[in-house]
C-alpha cells in the first residue's frame, strides 16, 4: 500500500555500485518533482506535502507503514557484530522496517516506548543504498546522543536519494545496545519477488 | 567460500591463499593459525573478507590476519593490509570506526594479598569515577576550542591539563600524539560527539580490568617494563568513543563518490578508499590522525580516573597506592611506515584492523625504555581469561610489517552468546572463581562471555610459534568493569 498521490514504478540501474557484481534494483518513486526551502530558523518545508513555512505539517499525509506488527526484519549471524535482513514492498517500507529493526537492538521492547516526541528528516544521499546507511545513522545519532527511539513514521517523500520523513518516538532510560555505526558492508538493496531486500551490518 | 582446498601452507602457523583465487586479487592473502583456529576462520566469512583485502589498489607483497581473525565489515578483524606510496590507499573501512581503540597497561607497587581486602570497594571506585555505558558523558567539561587541541595534540594536552605524567606519555606509542593531526577535516557532527565523552569507556568489548601478573616468561624484559610475578595491574581498553565512529562513517560516505573519480572497482562498498597522494587520502588521514589523538588522551583522562579511584580507596590502607604507566597501544590505525620488501625499503600505509604494532628492537619509533627490546603488545583475553605482555620481533618486521594479534578474537555471535548464558548466571560464575564484577548491563555481560571468544592462549601460541612476537607476561583477571 501506498500513501496517497501518484505513484509510478521505475527501473533505476544501481547508481554509484563500487562492486563488479552490482545488480539494479527497483525504486518507487513519486512522479511529480518536489521542491523543499529551508525557512530562516533553518527548518526545511514543503508546501507540495503539506507544511507551511513555520515546518509545521498542514495536512498529514496518511501513515502507511505504522503497523509494528507486520514490521519485516530479522537478524542475521554475524560474529562481531550485528546484521538485519529487511524487507519492504517498496523502497518507503524498506527504509521504515530498517528503522524499526534497528530500534528493536536498541531497546527489548518496541511497544513499549511512546510516541510523544516528534522530529523531522530530511536525508539525501549518493544512491538508494546510501540513503538507507544515513537515514540509519541519523536514527542511530539520535539514540546515541539523546537516548531517543522511534517507533512510527511518517514518510512524506521518498526518491531513490532523498527522503522526507517525521519520527515519532520516546526517550529510554537506557539503551540494550550502542550502534557505533552503519555500514556498507556488502550492501545492496535487490528486488525479489516480494518487493525490496537488503541486509545491514551495525557496528556495535 | 574459501575453503581448505584453496589453502596452501607456507609454514606450521602460516597459510596462503594464492593470487589465483580470485581474478580481482592483486596479490596473495596470508594468515597465521593452527589447525583449530584454522577450522574456525573457515566458519564465517573472515578469509572472503581477507581475500578482498588483497584487492585493494597498491596492496604491496600479501593482505594479512592474524590468529584472532574473525569476520567484520570490509577488512576482518585482525586484518594487517599494506599499500605502497605515493599512489596507494587509505581506507578508512579498514582502519575500522573505533579509530585507535587500545589498551593501556597500568602497573601497581602492590601485591594481589594487599589489594584483595579491598577490592570489593575498588571495584566499585573504578565503576562510580569511570563513566561506561551508552550515551555516558563524561566529567571533563571543555572550555571553547578544548576539542581541537585534543585532536591536535592527544596525550600532551592530558598533560597540560594535568590528567598525564611525562613517563605516561613516554610509555605511548607515538608518545600519546600523532603528528599531522587536523581539527579541520573533523566533521561539527563528530566534534558534537566527542566533546561530552572525553574520559569514557562506552559499552561493547570495551572494559577496565584489575589484574594479577600470574607469569613471567622473559624476566629481563619484564623487569625493564616494571612487572614482577604476584603484582596488581590495570588495563584499560576504550577509543575514540563517538568521534571516532563519526569520523569513519563521514569518510566512508565521501568516498562513496570519490572511488568513482580515481576508477577503483572494488568488492565490497565498505572497502572504499582513496589514494593517499590525493586531496581525499590525506583529508582522512588528517581527520583520523586527530580521532586517534582523542583516544589517547581518552584513555589518558581514564587513567586519571583509575588513578583517583585508587587514591580513594587505598590512600590510607597501603603505603603506595601509584600507579605507573607501562604501555599504552592503538590497534584500530593506518600508518605511514617505512620497510623492507625484496631488499628495498618502502614508503607504505599499514591498516591495522583488530591487529597491533610489533615493532622489533631497533627503531626509532619505540621510546628509549623499550627501544632495545622491542615494541610492547597488550593482548587481552576476554573476560575472566588471561591477559598477555609480548614485545615485538624482527621477524614481525620481515613477515607481517611489523604487526601481530590484538586479542583473543570474537568465535560466537553476540546474539547466541546470548541465548548461551544469562548475564546474571555469567557473574555469578565470574565471582565465584574470585573475579569481581561491575557491568551496567547484564546482557552486556552475556555478549562478552568467555564461551564467545577463542582460547586467547592459543592465539599467543601462534603468534609466538610463528614468531612475530615473544612472551614477556600473563596476566589473570581479579576484578572487571563494564560498561
Amino acid at each position: 500500500m501506498q500513501c496517497g498521490g501518484a505513484w509510478a514504478q521505475y527501473l533505476v540501474p544501481s547508481q554509484g555500485q563500487v562492486g563488479q557484481r552490482a545488480s539494479p534494483a527497483i525504486f518507487y518513486h513519486k512522479t511529480s518533482s518536489f521542491a523543499t526551502h529551508l525557512n530562516r530558523a533553518g527548518n526545511w518545508y514543503a508546501p507540495e506535502m503539506g507544511l507551511d513555512e513555520g515546518g509545521n505539517i498542514e495536512t498529514c499525509p496518511p501513515s502507511c507503514y505504522n503497523d509494528i506488527g507486520m514490521s519485516d526484519f530479522e537478524e542475521v549471524e554475524h560474529t562481531a557484530d550485528r546484521a538485519l535482513r529487511v524487507r519492504g514492498r517498496d523502497l518507503g517500507e524498506l527504509l521504515v522496517n530498517a528503522a524499526r529493526g534497528m530500534a528493536s537492538l536498541l531497546v527489548p521492547d518496541l511497544d513499549g516506548i511512546s510516541s510523544e516526541t516528534e522530529r523531522r528528516f530530511h536525508i539525501e544521499a549518493f544512491d538508494s543504498e546510501g540513503l538507507l546507511v544515513e537515514w540509519l545513522s541519523e536514527l542511530a545519532y539520535l539514540a546515541e546522543m539523546e537516548m531517543l527511539v522511534f517507533r512510527e513514521f511518517d514518510l512524506l517523500r521518498v526518491m531513490p536519494t532523498r527522503l522526507l520523513a517525521v519520527g515519532r518516538g520516546g526517550y529510554v532510560p537506557v539503551l540494550q545496545e550502542h550502534i557505533k555505526a552503519v555500514t556498507y558492508h556488502n550492501l545492496a538493496i535487490v528486488q525479489t519477488d516480494q518487493g525490496l531486500e537488503a541486509v545491514v551490518v551495525f557496528d556495535v | 567460500m574459501v575453503d581448505s582446498g584453496d589453502l596452501k601452507r607456507m609454514g606450521e602457523y602460516v597459510y596462503e591463499i594464492p593470487q589465483s583465487f580470485r581474478e580481482d586479487m592483486r596479490v596473495p592473502a596470508r594468515f597465521y593459525a593452527d589447525s583449530e583456529l584454522l577450522t574456525g576462520a573457515l566458519r564465517d566469512k573472515s578469509l572472503e573478507q581477507l581475500v578482498n583485502t588483497a584487492t585493494l589498489p597498491g596492496v604491496a607483497r600479501y593482505a594479512l590476519a592474524m590468529p584472532d581473525i574473525h569476520q567484520g565489515y570490509g577488512f576482518p578483524i585482525g586484518g594487517v593490509v599494506a599499500t605502497e606510496l605515493p599512489d596507494g590507499i587509505i581506507s578508512p573501512g579498514g582502519v575500522g570506526y573505533d579509530i585507535n581503540c587500545g589498551v593501556r597497561l597500568l602497573a601497581t607497587h602492590l601485591e594481589e594479598a594487599e589489594v584483595a581486602p579491598h577490592l570489593d570497594d575498588l571495584a566499585s571506585a573504578l565503576y562510580a569515577n569511570c563513566p561506561s555505558g551508552v550515551g555516558k558523558g563524561g566529567s571533563i567539561k571543555l572550555k571553547p576550542g578544548e576539542l581541537d587541541r585534543i585532536l591536535e595534540k592527544g596525550s600532551s594536552w592530558a598533560l597540560g591539563r594535568g590528567y598525564a605524567t611525562e613517563s605516561d606519555l613516554e610509555r605511548t606509542e607515538d608518545g600519546g600524539c600523532l603528528e599531522g593531526a587536523d581539527a579541520g577535516t573533523v566533521s561539527q557532527r563528530a566534534k558534537e560527539r566527542g566533546k561530552g565523552q572525553v574520559g569514557t569507556l562506552g559499552a561493547g568489548n570495551h572494559f577496565i580490568e584489575v589484574d594479577r601478573v600470574d607469569e613471567i616468561f622473559d624476566e629481563a624484559v619484564a623487569q625493564r617494563m616494571g612487572l614482577s610475578i604476584g603484582q596488581v595491574a590495570v588495563q584499560i581498553h576504550c577509543g575514540s568513543r563517538g568521534l571516532g565512529h563519526q569520523v569513519c562513517s563521514d569518510y566512508v560516505k565521501r568516498f562513496q563518490r570519490a572511488v568513482h573519480r580515481y576508477g577503483i572497482q572494488l568488492p565490497d562498498r565498505e572497502l572504499v578508499c582513496a589514494p593517499l597522494s590525493s586531496p581525499d587520502g590525506r583529508d582522512y588521514l588528517g581527520a583520523m590522525k586527530a580521532a586517534a589523538n582523542y583516544a589517547y588522551a581518552n584513555r589518558q583522562v581514564v587513567t586519571y580516573h583509575v588513578r583517583r579511584s585508587f587514591e580513594q580507596v587505598l590512600a590510607s590502607k597501603v603505603s603506595n597506592h601509584g600507579l605507573y604507566q607501562i604501555y599504552d597501544i592503538g590497534h584500530n590505525m593506518a600508518k605511514v611506515e617505512e620497510h623492507e620488501i625484496d631488499g628495498r625499503y618502502v614508503k607504505l600505509c599499514v591498516h591495522r584492523k583488530g591487529a597491533t604494532r610489533a615493532f622489533g628492537p631497533g627503531f626509532s619509533e619505540l621510546p628509549a625504555v623499550y627501544r632495545d627490546v622491542g615494541q610492547p603488545v597488550l593482548v587481552p583475553g576476554s573476560m575472566g581469561t588471561a591477559s598477555w605482555v609480548l614485545v615485538g620481533t624482527e621477524r614481525a618486521m620481515a613477515q607481517t610489517f611489523g604487526s601481530t594479534c590484538h586479542g583473543a578474537g570474537r568465535a560466537m555471535s553476540r546474539s547466541k552468546a546470548k541465548k548461551s548464558v544469562w548475564g546474571s548466571e555469567l557473574r555469578e560464575q565470574l565471582e565465584a572463581s574470585g573475579i569481581q564484577v561491575r557491568a551496567g548491563s547484564m546482557a552486556g555481560l552475556a555478549e562478552e562471555a568467555p564461551i564467545a571468544y577463542k582460547d586467547v592462549d592459543r592465539v599467543v601460541e601462534v603468534v609466538c610459534g610463528a614468531g612475530i612476537a615473544t612472551k614477556v607476561a600473563r596476566l589473570v583477571p581479579i576484578a572487571v568493569i563494564k560498561g
